[in-house]
């Protein structure tokens, strides 16, 4: 059986910040569930490595893994930008194992297999699901899932989100144990009698013309139909940058599904626009948008579904939330009614925590393969 | 209040402040991220808004042009029927005028021979009776029962009006050949007169006047024309429309007079048909009115429309002018107009060139 103990404090002061927080979840914690491992999602702006140090004095025996985001959201404290969350995961009968992968940036792939093969050691039995946070920056994101895929097969249970900076991007921050990484991606593999199911919506629709991806580089796309890239958002824009909230919808090959990838910028020189992923060569792509209801219609639709399909008579125990930065940025002031949204649905009770990312990985419309999303809500229960 | 709750309310209060103080650096950030996207959104929407708007006229456009389309086709298709018509009339009119074209050269030939013949009968009778004043008495009863100074008198009349007949069959299948003239398909240059004329003698009995209508007069007006390059057949199909539309015209004119209660009123107007022709530098023009009632404004647009009729269904097909019209324009490179005005009549004007252009480069080389 799960348990979870989730501490949520939107301190500044890490100091304080971090007492807060251990302070509620001792207050959760049983004595018959030990504490096995620790998430903890936090701000850009704390002083990550004090946090880390204090929370692995207070519970030395623990795994712990974590990450910087764009904004933190929990069953404690619902959503806060400049706060700190952590949750506990306690339990006699299911296991967690934590690896790390580094060097993102130099071998994306051997990075990712690194992490799940460090955090399966020895360990000969087969891991139920895969929590992961991943570096947001600076690689073709798309290439971790692709790691994970190699070592775990394409549609093994991989849920995770990519670590962010306030939109700064500049740099952010994966945590493992008392490090303080970049450029790394972390891992939980867990084992034994854990329950789980998920949903993955986003609410974006293709609007406007479709055109074909003729010429892409590294994280950027350098011709949209033969002519400058940037062309195609001129055309809607005016004249002002692309930005996340018009992401691209990429189609599959022949097909009406498409999944997102924001622009992060461009250079106007050149006409090139930037991205935190590859993008595949000739795919056909239409500028998507969405309004704040559509964005708040697909937290409902993603909750939903997760509880729809949840396994087994008991209710969950905890729901785990990677939710995209640009849907907070679009939510605005709006952005508290995900939070909302999630403790009207769910069963009382119900322990959650989550983070506005980078990137979201995990199956493509609720049961597929696993991918990396863009602008996305994913939910994920746990029992 | 003890220190203890002091410290502690201090506490509170300076862990607020840096709460507030952290949002207030962050709100600035988060509104102007919020008034870029405003400002994306509201670009994009315009532009997504106009381009449906556009979408909307091509899908218009493409709407109109399939209405022409359709209308186009409908032209076509009644202009087949149409025309199928008229050359199975050109067809049987040929044959007719074959059949009798040689039972009436018989007749016409002999005619000339039968004279001769029976005025030297006469001119014989004439003898004997110089020769034998008083002739045998079975002889003078013969002559008494024949009544010889009658027949005397009335054989030249009988073998006149048999002139007469002969010659009117023989022009009358003159012009049903000309009517027809199946075997041109090509240019021709040709005489309108000689057209026109056949087409009004294929009239003759529809400009009869008959107990209920008085005969429909026509004033032709002929100025000297030249030879003119056309299809003979279909510029006299044309003729024929037109001619037919005026004749109709006049009968319909008069009869809706006739019922008016105040027809005594008006001064009884002759029906009448006027064809004048001339020449208009490199054209030639041909006018053919009638004073009938005249054409409302209203449908004077419409004329030239296939299917477009005022008659009453089994009577008019609404063809006659479209197919006029493109005979005149497209096949001759001609103008067909009309001018009418109401209760004064009616005037279609057609206008052809003299020599086609293809054929005016031909004779150059
Ligand atoms: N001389 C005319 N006077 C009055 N109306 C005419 C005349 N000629 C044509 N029209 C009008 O034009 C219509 C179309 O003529 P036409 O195309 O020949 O078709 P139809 O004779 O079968 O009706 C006629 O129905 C009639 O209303
Ligand atoms: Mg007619």
């Amino acid at each position: 059986m799960l348990k979870v103990a989730v501490g949520h404090s939107n301190d500044p002061d890490s100091e304080v910040a971090v007492l807060e927080v251990i302070e509620q979840c001792l207050a959760q914690c049983q004595p018959d569930h030990p504490v096995i491992a620790g998430l903890l999602l936090v701000a850009i702006d704390f002083d990550h490595q004090f946090i880390l140090d204090r929370i692995c004095d207070q519970f030395p025996d623990i795994v712990l893994i974590g990450g910087t985001t764009d904004g933190e959201l929990s069953s404690q404290l619902q959503f806060h930008q400049d706060s700190l969350v952590l949750t506990l995961f306690c339990s006699k009968d299911i296991q967690i194992q934590a690896g790390v992968g580094r060097h993102l940036s130099q071998d994306t792939l051997a990075g990712a297999i690194q992490a799940i093969t460090s955090a399966k050691g020895s360990n000969p039995q087969t891991p139920k699901l895969c929590l992961t946070i991943a570096e947001g920056m600076g690689y073709d994101s798309n290439a971790v899932v692709e790691g994970l895929h190699q070592v775990l097969g394409e549609t093994f249970p991989v849920f995770g989100g990519a670590t962010a900076d306030q939109q700064r991007f500049d740099q952010s921050y994966q945590f493992f144990g008392r490090e303080v990484l970049t450029d790394a991606v972390v891992v939980f593999l867990m084992y034994g009698e854990v329950q789980f199911s998920c949903g993955v919506a986003h609410g974006w629709q293709p609007i406007g013309k479709s055109a074909q991806l003729t010429q892409v580089g590294p994280n950027k796309v350098v011709e949209i139909d033969d002519t400058r890239a940037l062309d195609l958002y001129d055309y809607y824009l005016k004249g002002l940058r692309p930005s996340p909230e018009y992401p691209l919808a990429i189609f599959e090959e022949d097909g009406e599904q498409f999944y997102l990838r924001s622009p992060i910028g461009c250079d106007p020189t050149t006409g090139e626009i930037n991205f935190l992923t590859n993008l595949p060569v000739n795919s056909k792509v239409q500028v998507a948008f969405a309004s704040r209801d559509d964005v708040l219609t697909a937290t409902q639709d993603s909750f939903k579904t997760a509880l729809d399909r949840y396994p087994g008579t008991q209710s969950p125990e905890f729901a785990l939330i990677f939710s995209c930065c640009t849907r907070r940025q679009i939510l605005g002031t709006r952005t508290e009614e995900e939070c909302q949204l999630i403790s009207q649905l769910a069963p009382s009770n119900l322990s959650f925590m989550g983070f506005y990312t980078y990137g979201e990985i995990g199956p493509s419309e609720t049961d597929g393969p696993v991918r990396l999303h863009h602008e996305t809500f994913i939910t994920l229960l746990l029992g | 209040m003890g220190d203890e709750s002091i410290a502690q309310r201090l506490k509170e209060l300076e862990k607020e402040n840096r709460i507030l103080k952290k949002q207030l650096s962050r709100s600035k950030a988060d509104r102007l991220q919020l008034e870029d996207n405003y400002a994306r959104n509201g670009s994009l929407l315009r532009q997504i808004i106009e381009d449906l708007e556009s979408s909307k006229l091509v899908l218009e456009e493409r709407g109109q042009a399939l209405e022409l389309a359709l209308h186009d086709i409908q032209r076509m298709q009644g202009q087949l029927i149409e025309s199928e018509k008229m050359s199975a009339l050109g067809v049987l009119v040929a044959g007719v005028a074959h059949e009798i074209n040689n039972p009436v050269g018989f007749i016409y030939g002999n005619i000339g021979h039968l004279e001769q013949y029976t005025i030297a009968l006469l001119e014989l009778t004439s003898l004997y009776e110089e020769i034998y004043p008083s002739p045998h008495e079975r002889i003078e009863a013969a002559i008494e029962a024949i009544d010889l100074p009658f027949l005397r008198r009335d054989i030249p009349k009988v073998l006149k009006s048999m002139w007469v007949g002969a010659e009117r069959i023989l022009e009358i299948v003159k012009s049903l050949r000309n009517f027809s003239r199946l075997d041109e398909a090509e240019f021709k240059a040709v005489d309108l007169h000689e057209g026109i004329d056949s087409t009004l003698m294929i009239l003759q009995s529809q400009l009869k006047g008959s107990p209920d209508r008085p005969q429909i007069e026509v004033v032709k007006r002929y100025s000297a024309l030249p030879l003119v390059q056309c299809y003979p057949g279909k510029l006299n199909q044309v003729f024929m429309n037109i001619l037919v539309n005026a004749i109709d015209a006049l009968v319909e004119c008069y009869t809706h007079r006739l019922k008016s209660a105040d027809s005594t009123e008006l001064t009884p107007e002759e029906p009448m048909i006027c064809i004048e022709t001339m020449v208009q530098g490199d054209d030639v023009k041909i006018t053919i009115s009638d004073n009938g009632d005249g054409i409302p404004l209203a449908t004077q647009s419409k004329l030239f429309d296939p299917f477009f009729t005022t008659k009453e269904v089994g009577k008019g097909t609404g063809l006659g002018l479209s197919i006029s019209y493109q005979i005149i324009v497209e096949n001759h490179h001609g103008k067909l107009s009309c001018h009418s005005e109401l209760s004064k009549g009616t005037m279609f004007t057609i206008v052809i060139p003299i020599v086609q252009k293809d054929d005016r480069s031909g004779t150059k080389r």
